[in-house]
């Protein structure tokens, strides 16, 4: 059978048999690496949920199982999942905080490892997790420590060093006009900021630039890298509007496409009324992915095909869905806690 | 509903398919047009009532197999209009991959040569959900497939992903 056509097999496995199977052969380990597979393949998908009744805030994971469905991951391997709140979650990756100790653990329901972060110097008030798997296996876990007028201080961790360091923040706009969409790709923080920028933090270098986008920011809009292109996409309600920036060192902006939401409604059976909201791009191909109530869309901009990736009715019976996350297949999702 | 052509004598513009091991399927074009692959070759040779296109197919396709890609095209050139609409299409597109395990993997192909999207997307599914439970020795056994990897190097894989075997 000619690779083609084991890789529309493989590409309808769930993650833990996809990596398992490399174990089958050389050229079923090579197939199931190569860069074009893993570009064929669709988003994964985790979700954290909470139950609703008010005294237990207990949160599930869940990610997909393949064949659209997700599935809960048991957190029980986890000795503080109760005593913790799941604060943050990056590309499979989870950010947790407990109050009681004032420590941050970095979880992976999927490997089911988990690590305890060093203890922070100062208090954090807001911490964000950035794992980019199509980069590396490092993450760093960035917690802001106290606000300026046009910066921040904080302070962060580095899977790679195993340790906290403390610096400090001047983003080029009001601490106020910062929004909480917020984006992490290949080392490079991307945070929405009122009226029309997006605030870049080079992690590595802790610098900021401020990127001018074409057009007033909205709460909703998304920030993605595809095809290694920076793009803006935002919604006004009735248009879909996705932006490139051409050149990430002062280029122009480039409306790529511009769709009638109810072009995508009218494809799938979401009632007319109802609003999408904007989750991601695919990294690599012309597609966006879109949140229903109670479903996952993707909509192919190219062929202009919406379809249900996902519906999870079943799991959000009696509980609230939080957040959704899609990432990118990667090996580095398996490495990234092995120690 | 077929969307075959009528030709000015009535007649329904008709293909052959030919398979290696002999037999002849004849079928209309509403059926063929399932098929990009065919699709595609009709567009450029046309074909008529009087004078069916004959169009040979590898040897991997017998004629067992053609006839299970046969049967799916037909009832899906006739769409979810007859027969008890989209739940019975859907039900009839279930039962068509309870196959056996050589089967299943050939009409895979097939459905991969003759560009049949919907019957791709069928067949690889049953295939991925056949394996998804398996262990690695049981998927080499189903394919076929001889391990190439010395124990040393297939235990560093193990190693690094050991989730994904419990």
């Amino acid at each position: 059978m000619s690779d083609d056509v084991f890789m529309e097999i493989l590409a309808r496995l769930p993650l833990k048999p996809l990596f398992r199977f490399k174990c089958v052969s050389r050229a079923w380990r090579r197939l199931i690496s190569d860069d074009y597979f893993l570009r064929r393949l669709p988003l994964l998908t985790s979700a954290v949920f909470y139950h609703c009744n008010a005294d237990a805030k207990e949160a599930r994971f869940a990610c997909t199982s393949g064949g659209g469905d997700l599935q809960e991951c048991g957190m029980e391997f986890f000795p503080f999942h109760r005593d913790s709140d799941i604060v943050d979650c990056c590309s499979g990756l989870l950010l947790s905080y407990s109050r009681l100790r004032a420590s941050f653990y970095v979880v992976s329901p999927i490997t089911k490892r988990w690590v305890a972060l060093p203890q922070t110097l100062k208090s954090t008030h807001l911490a964000v997790l950035a794992f980019d798997p199509c980069h590396s296996s490092e993450y760093r876990v960035i917690s802001f420590t106290g606000w300026l007028a046009q910066g921040s201080e904080l302070e962060v961790f580095s899977s790679a060093t195993g340790e906290w360091a403390h610096h400090s923040l001047h983003w080029g706009v009001d601490s106020d006009a910062m929004t909480a969409t917020l984006r992490h790709f290949a080392g490079v923080l991307y945070v929405v900021a009122f009226p029309n920028y997006i605030v870049a933090i080079d992690l590595d270098g802790m610098r900021c630039r401020r990127i001018e986008v074409p057009e007033p920011v909205k709460p909703e809009g998304s920030i993605d890298k595809s095809g290694g292109f920076l793009h803006y996409t935002c919604s006004d309600g009735g248009r879909l509007k996705v932006w490139m920036l051409e050149d990430a060192d002062g280029g122009e902006w480039v409306l790529k496409h511009s769709i009638e939401v109810a072009t995508i409604l009218r494809q799938v059976p979401v009632k007319m009324h109802q609003q999408l909201q904007l989750l991601a791009l695919h990294p690599e191909r012309e597609v966006v992915y879109l949140r229903a109530p109670g479903k996952l869309v993707s909509y192919d901009l190219e062929k202009k095909e919406a379809e249900v990736v996902c519906e999870f009715r079943k799991e959000e019976e009696g509980v609230e869905l939080v957040q959704i996350w899609l990432f990118p297949f990667s090996g580095h999702m398996s490495r990234c806690l092995a120690h | 509903m077929s969307e075959g052509t009528k030709e000015p004598d009535g007649g329904e513009e008709k293909v052959v398919l030919k398979t290696h091991d002999g037999q002849e399927f004849t079928v209309d074009m509403a059926t063929a047009n399932q098929s990009g692959t065919l699709k595609n070759l009709l567009s450029e040779v046309g074909s008529s009532s009087n004078n069916p296109q004959v169009i040979p197919l590898p040897s991997s396709i017998t004629s067992r197999v053609l006839g299970k890609v046969v049967e799916y095209c037909q009832r899906h050139a006739a769409g979810g209009g007859r027969r008890g609409g989209m739940q019975a299409l859907e039900q009839f597109d279930e039962e068509l991959v309870e196959l056996d395990k050589d089967m299943l993997l050939d009409v895979t192909y097939a459905a991969a040569f003759l560009d049949v999207p919907r019957l791709l997307d069928l067949t690889s599914q049953a295939v991925a959900d056949a394996i998804k439970n398996m262990s690695v020795e049981e998927v080499r056994h189903y394919f076929g497939v001889v391990s190439d990897f010395t124990e040393e190097e297939e235990k560093v894989i193990r190693s690094e992903c050991p989730w994904a075997f419990e």
